[in-house]
């Protein structure tokens, strides 16, 4: 569904992602790990047209999207979900204007069934009760509960997730990265997650890559990272 | 200074001039792009109104009370002046015709840019720094209609209803003066008023509030959009956005009056 190939990225004259390949398939949980710095966010934001390759291809649903113009990559983002670091929500509404957000501009759905729709979403996410509250009134764990219902709720095909542990104590990190691990099954999206949380990352992934520098260093399944014989990968993963 | 100093010197002339010219072009870019999408009709009627509403509440009480004042001032200082020459009752001239003319618009501007310019900026710089602008657009929605056109259409519309609301205040405040400090007649203050300002006089201040809006949403909104550096950063912006604000409406007032003088006297 996700088709990266040779993909190389330099900003403000520093090689930032170098020759990266993966292939992303539907339905699959991919987490990108890697330490701060390595290149993990820039990668999530080429996939959602935030950035341009300088060199190499992306293709999402066998098009291939180098060269969009602003035009067609808001019309792709329509089906994706992105959830940003700390959020992004904004302070200027409350959390109901927040996940209603998309629905409004993208659908014709009446009042009533926006309402609805969030309701539901909400109390998936565990957020029942705050709908009228501002996201400077919610924790760090009830910001990003509050930005993925954002994140899918128009039933997103893509989601991709910056970071979606930082900040957050273990337990908190657990419980958000089960969420997202549910929401992908429930609602069936491709799900892209850049993140340093290695202890979530081998419990709710299919596939992971590991990224050192701008370079893919490996890719696999839990499993068959965790038998990578390479001194990185051990040191990195235990 | 050798010779590799003089290249140096130069060299890093040149980067900052040439930094300087791209970042003009990509503000003339910026305000293309907003003039574009109000052409093509996206603008969000709610949001316009709901940035009337805040800009021109935020600047009002401010704006008032430094009309009432200049008024009040102008029309204490021209009594004082003119009664050396017997020209007392000349004062409604005098109050009404700087105050339509120049004071009204330039320091309605100054404030508004103070006041409803830095709270653009900040407010924009802030979402910029937490992301907001991305996530906006990332969730298939144009920043710049949702966020800008919005702000930039609210500053030009609210800034020439709040000068000439500032110039009635200004020159309520010289009447009470006039009628109550120098014994001049009420009805007489008036009609002396209304006698002095013609339509030109009308056209020369709003020719230049509307250039002022213009320059403090674009001005504002554009150093908001790229603000950058954490929570620094949009402190730094802001200062930066009203500095160039004022810069550029004393700069252009100076410009705008020569040539509506030259042309229309």
């Amino acid at each position: 569904m996700i088709k990266i190939t040779h993909l190389s990225k330099s900003l403000n004259q520093q090689a930032v992602l170098k020759d990266v390949s993966l292939t992303i398939q539907a339905g699959e949980i991919w987490v990108i790990l890697g330490e701060s710095g390595a290149g993990k966010s820039v990668l999530l934001q080429h996939m959602i047209g935030l950035f341009e390759p300088d060199e190499g291809t992306i293709e999402i649903d066998a098009v291939s999207v180098n060269g969009f113009s602003d035009a067609q990559w808001l019309l792709l983002r329509k089906k994706m979900g992105y959830l940003f670091q700390e959020g992004a929500l904004y302070d200027f509404m409350t959390v109901f204007e927040n996940v209603a957000f998309p629905l409004r501009e993208h659908t014709a759905h009446t009042e009533e069934e926006i309402r609805g729709n969030v309701k539901r979403m909400l109390k998936l996410v565990g957020l029942e009760g705050v709908e009228n509250k501002t996201p400077s009134q919610l924790s760090g764990g009830m910001r990003k509960r509050a930005a993925l219902a954002r994140a899918v709720i128009l039933n997103s095909k893509i989601l991709f997730c910056d970071e979606p542990t930082s900040g957050l104590d273990p337990i908190r990190s657990r419980d958000i990265m089960d969420l997202i691990k549910d929401i992908s099954r429930h609602f069936q999206t491709t799900t892209v997650i850049a993140s340093h949380d290695i202890q979530n990352a081998f419990r709710i992934a299919d596939r992971l890559a590991i990224i050192r520098d701008g370079a893919i260093v490996v890719q696999g399944t839990p499993q068959e990272i965790r038998g990578t014989k390479n001194d990185f990968i051990q040191a990195f993963i235990h | 200074m050798d010779k590799k100093q003089i290249f140096l010197f130069f060299r890093r002339f040149a980067a900052e001039t040439m930094g300087k010219i791209a970042g003009l072009g990509r503000a003339l870019y910026f305000l293309g792009e907003v003039i574009a999408l109000i052409a093509k009709g996206k603008i969000r009627l709610g949001e316009v109104a709901k940035q009337i509403y805040e800009q021109g509440m935020q600047s009002v009480v401010v704006i008032a009370l430094t009309s009432a004042a200049t008024g009040i001032v102008l029309a204490l200082q021209g009594y004082v002046m003119l009664d050396r020459f017997g020209a007392r009752e000349k004062v409604a001239s005098l109050v009404a015709l700087s105050l339509v003319r120049e004071l009204g618009p330039v320091f309605g501007a100054l404030i508004f840019s103070g006041k409803a310019g830095s709270r653009l900026t900040a407010e924009l710089g802030a979402m910029s720094v937490n992301n907001q602008i991305v996530a906006t657009k990332a969730m298939g929605v144009d920043p710049m209609e949702f966020l800008v056109v919005p702000r930039m259409l609210g500053c030009f519309l609210v800034l020439p209803i709040l000068i000439v609301f500032a110039e009635v205040i200004g020159i309520m405040g010289s009447y009470l003066i006039a009628v109550f400090e120098a014994n001049i007649p009420g009805s007489y203050y008036i009609n002396q008023t209304l006698a002095s300002l013609n339509y030109v006089d009308f056209f020369s201040g709003f020719i230049k509030t509307i250039f002022f809006a213009v320059l403090i949403g674009w001005i504002c909104c554009y150093q908001g959009f790229y603000a950058q550096g954490g929570s620094l950063g949009v402190g730094r912006y802001t200062t930066k956005a009203v500095a160039l604000a004022y810069i550029f409406i004393v700069v252009s007032n100076t410009i705008l009056t020569k040539i509506i003088l030259t042309f229309w006297g």
